[in-house]
C-alpha cells in the first residue's frame, strides 16, 4: 500500500486508536467547538416566536438524532455486555431533550430576557451543570459532559450552518473532542477523515462515523498542538495512525492506495446497479427499510427497489397531544414525500404507528408485559381519531406520486382486526378517490401466519416481520441476552409459519414479501425467494450481500433448499443449510 | 393533594438511571410531582431538576402529588423508592 520513509522533520507519526477504516490524505482543519461563539445580538418582540421554534426545533431533531444513536448503537453492540449502559444513558439524554422545566426555562429566558435561542439554551442549562459541579458525589457529576454534550448538540444544531460551512470537500478535520452530530454535520461538507485527541462520546462517534464511511482515528495526543489548518496530514484508520508533515512521496502513495480502493468500491456499485434475480432470471426486488428522513440520501447508492417499511413511529412522538385533537404531522408529510421521490415509479409501504403503550403516558399506567400488552393495531383501533389522522395524511400525501403506494397495519392477532382496520381505511380512501392505495397486514404473531388464508381475502398484500415473529414463536426476548440463545430466526417453527403464509397468499393471489432481519440474511434472503417470498426488505447495506447470494443461485435449486428447510428438526440443520447457500 | 416521606436506599443515590426511572414512570401520570429537600421544592418530572438535588443514600425526601391519579402515583413511585430503582447491589 504505502510505506512511511523516516526523513528528519517530515513523515511524523502519532499513534492512535483505529476508530474507523479506511485512508484520507489532504488538508486539515482545526475544529475548535470551544470556540464557538453564542449570537450577542438580543432579539426583538417579533422574533420571540420564531426563536422559540428554532429552539424547539432543534430538541426534537436532537431527540430523533438519539434515537437512531440506540438504534445503531444496539446493532453494533449486540453482543456486547456495554449495550445495556450506552442504552442507560442515552434513555437519560432523551429524557434531558423532554425535560419540561428545562424548556419552560428555555422559552421565558426568550420571552422575558429577548435572549436569542443559542444563548437561553446555554444559560439555562449552565445553571444546571453549576448546580451538579458542587454536588458531592462522583455519580451526579460523572453525568456533566453527557449534559454539556447535549447542550452543544442543540446549539450546533442552530448553530450549524455558521459553524461549518467553512470547511471544505475532502478536508480532514482534527478536534480535541468531537460529538455524533457534529459528525453528520461535516458529512454533509463530505470531509475525507477525523482526527481527534480525545473520545467524548466515543463509542457513539466511532459508529457513526464507520456507518457514514469516514476513516476516524482518535486519542491521538497533541494532535491539535502539531498541525495548522492548510497544512496536509496523512489519517490510517485501518492501523490508527496519523502523519503529520507527510512527504509528497507519501501522500502520492496513499492517494494511490485510495484510488484503488475506490476502483474495488466501484466494482460493487455495479453489481448496486445490477437487478436483484436469481442466476435463471427470476426477479426478487430488494427493497429498504426506512426511518428517518437523514437516512435517505444514504441509501440511495445501494439502488433499492422500492421501500418495503416505512416506520413512521418517530412521528408518533411529534403528533403529541392527539387526544386532544392536536395532530400535527409536517415531518411526517415531508418524510413521506422524500420517500416517495426516493421510491420512484417502485412501492412505498407506509407502516402505521407501532407503538406500544409506553409511548403513550397519558393513557397507560405500566404493563407488566409490553410485548404482549396494549401495541400496534390494538391502539389503532381503541383510538380511532389517531388511526383516521395518520392514514388520510398517508393517503393525501401520497396521491400526486407516482409509486406504488401501500399502507400496512402492524401486530394483527385475528381475521376481525384486519375487517375493522379495513373498513377505517376504505372510508378514508373513499373520500379521496382516483387513486389507487393497496392495504396491508404485517404478519409478526403466530396466530396470523396460522390464519392468513382467513385473512387474505381482506387485505392486498402482507409482509412478514420476523423479529416479532421469532420473539413470539420461540418466547423469546431477542434484547434478553439470558435467553439469546433461544431467539433463532433460522428456527425450523419459523420457516413452517412462513410457508403457511406463502400458500395462502398464493391461494388467494396476494402478494408477500419479507422485512426483518431475516431478509438481510443472505442465506436466508435466498431460501424465503425459493419459498415463494416475492421480495424482501432491509436495511440498505445489507442489499449488497444478499444481491450477490440471489445471482449465483438457481430458483430451482433455491426452491429444493427451502423444501428441505421445512423437513428439518433442528436449528443446527438449517444453520448449515443456510450456511452452504451464502458460502457459494 | 399528598405528602409522603422517603429515604433514599440504593447505595448510589438517585443519579442518571434512577432518575430517568423517576422521570418516566411520573410521567406516565396526570398529578403534578413535586419533592422537598431542604427547603428546596423541584418539579420531579424534570430529569435535571431531580438530578440537582444530588440525593445520596440515606437522604430524606418529601414527596408531593397532586392530582386525579394522586394515589396511584404515589403507590408506584414509593415502590420505586423501595425497591432503590431496581439497583440495590449496586457498589
Amino acid at each position: 500500500m504505502y510505506s512511511i520513509d523516516k526523513k528528519a522533520g517530515q513523515n511524523t507519526v502519532y499513534k492512535g486508536v483505529a476508530s474507523a477504516e479506511g485512508l484520507a490524505a489532504g488538508e486539515c482543519f482545526i475544529f475548535n467547538p470551544q470556540g464557538m461563539v453564542l449570537s450577542q445580538r438580543l432579539i426583538d418582540v417579533s422574533q420571540v416566536k420564531e426563536e422559540q421554534l428554532k429552539v424547539a426545533s432543534a430538541l426534537r431533531i436532537v431527540e430523533l438524532e438519539t434515537r437512531k444513536l440506540a438504534q445503531l448503537s444496539a446493532e453494533h453492540e449486540e453482543n456486547n455486555e456495554k449495550a445495556g449502559v450506552s442504552a442507560a444513558i442515552l434513555e437519560f439524554h432523551k429524557e434531558v431533550l423532554r425535560d419540561p422545566m428545562l424548556i419552560a426555562e428555555i422559552n421565558e429566558r426568550i420571552r422575558t430576557d429577548f435572549l436569542p435561542g443559542d444563548r437561553a439554551i446555554f444559560q439555562v442549562f449552565r445553571n444546571y451543570i453549576q448546580k451538579l459541579e458542587v454536588s458531592g458525589s462522583r455519580m451526579f457529576r460523572e453525568r456533566i459532559p453527557d449534559i454539556v454534550d447535549i447542550r452543544s448538540r442543540l446549539i450546533s444544531n442552530i448553530q450549524q450552518k455558521e459553524m461549518i460551512v467553512q470547511v471544505e470537500e475532502g478536508t480532514i478535520v482534527v478536534c480535541k473532542e468531537i460529538n455524533p452530530s457534529e459528525i453528520i454535520l461535516f458529512a454533509r461538507k463530505k470531509v475525507s477523515g477525523l482526527v481527534a485527541e480525545r473520545g467524548g462520546l466515543t463509542s457513539h462517534a466511532s459508529i457513526i462515523a464507520k456507518s457514514l464511511g469516514i476513516p476516524f482515528v482518535l486519542e491521538v495526543e497533541g494532535i491539535t498542538e502539531n498541525v495548522k489548518t492548510g497544512e496536509n496530514i496523512v489519517v490510517d484508520g485501518y492501523k490508527g495512525i496519523v502523519v503529520t508533515q507527510p512527504t509528497d512521496k507519501l501522500v502520492e502513495q496513499v492517494r494511490e492506495a485510495i484510488t484503488q480502493q475506490e476502483k474495488t468500491r466501484k466494482v460493487e456499485q455495479k453489481l448496486h446497479a445490477e437487478p436483484a434475480m436469481t442466476s435463471c432470471g427470476h426477479r426478487v426486488p430488494l427493497m429498504v427499510n426506512l426511518e428517518l428522513e437523514a437516512e435517505i440520501d444514504r441509501v440511495k447508492r445501494f439502488n433499492p427497489e422500492g421501500i418495503g417499511l416505512l416506520r413512521t413511529e418517530a412521528f408518533f412522538l411529534d403528533t403529541g397531544e392527539f387526544e386532544n385533537g392536536r395532530f400535527e404531522g409536517h415531518d411526517q408529510v415531508r418524510f413521506l414525500q422524500r420517500s416517495a421521490e426516493l421510491a420512484g415509479d417502485k412501492e412505498l409501504t407506509v407502516r402505521l404507528y407501532d407503538v406500544g403503550g409506553d409511548k403513550m403516558p397519558s393513557f397507560s399506567s405500566r404493563e407488566e408485559n409490553p410485548a404482549l400488552g396494549w401495541r400496534g393495531v390494538r391502539i389503532l383501533l381503541d383510538k380511532r381519531s389517531l388511526l383516521r389522522f395518520q392514514l388520510e395524511l398517508i393517503i393525501k400525501t401520497l396521491r400526486p406520486f407516482s409509486c406504488r403506494a401501500k399502507v400496512m397495519v402492524p401486530m394483527v392477532t385475528n381475521v376481525e382486526e384486519v375487517i375493522e382496520a379495513r373498513k377505517e381505511f376504505d372510508e378514508v380512501c373513499s373520500r379521496f378517490p382516483g387513486r389507487k392505495i393497496d392495504f396491508g397486514v404485517m404478519i409478526e404473531v403466530p396466530s396470523a401466519a396460522l390464519m392468513a388464508a382467513e385473512i387474505a381475502p381482506y387485505v392486498d398484500f402482507m409482509s412478514i416481520g420476523t423479529n416479532d415473529l421469532t420473539q413470539y414463536v420461540l418466547a423469546a426476548d431477542r434484547g434478553n441476552s439470558a435467553v439469546s440463545g433461544y431467539y433463532k430466526p433460522a428456527h425450523p417453527a419459523i420457516w413452517r409459519l412462513i410457508h403457511i403464509t406463502v400458500e395462502a397468499c398464493r391461494k388467494h393471489n396476494v402478494s408477500l414479501s419479507v422485512c426483518g432481519e431475516m431478509a438481510a440474511n443472505p442465506g436466508a434472503a435466498a431460501v424465503l425467494a425459493g419459498m415463494g417470498v416475492e421480495s424482501l426488505s432491509m436495511s440498505a447495506p445489507n442489499i449488497p450481500q444478499v444481491k450477490k447470494v440471489l445471482r449465483l443461485n438457481t430458483l430451482a435449486l433455491l426452491e429444493k433448499t427451502a423444501l428441505h428447510i421445512l423437513k428439518c428438526g433442528t436449528v443446527n440443520e438449517v444453520d448449515q443449510i443456510l450456511k452452504d447457500i451464502s458460502a457459494k | 393533594m399528598i405528602k409522603r416521606s422517603v429515604v433514599v436506599k440504593n447505595p448510589s443515590g438517585i443519579h442518571a438511571r434512577p432518575a430517568s426511572i423517576l422521570v418516566k414512570t411520573a410521567g406516565r401520570f396526570k398529578s403534578e410531582f413535586f419533592i422537598h429537600s431542604h427547603g428546596y421544592r423541584i418539579n420531579a418530572k424534570s430529569i435535571l431538576g431531580v438530578l440537582t438535588l444530588a440525593a445520596e443514600q440515606g437522604a430524606r425526601l418529601e414527596l408531593e402529588l397532586d392530582g386525579e391519579d394522586e394515589k396511584d402515583a404515589m403507590e408506584e413511585i414509593l415502590t420505586l423508592f423501595e425497591d432503590g430503582f431496581g439497583m440495590m447491589d449496586e457498589e
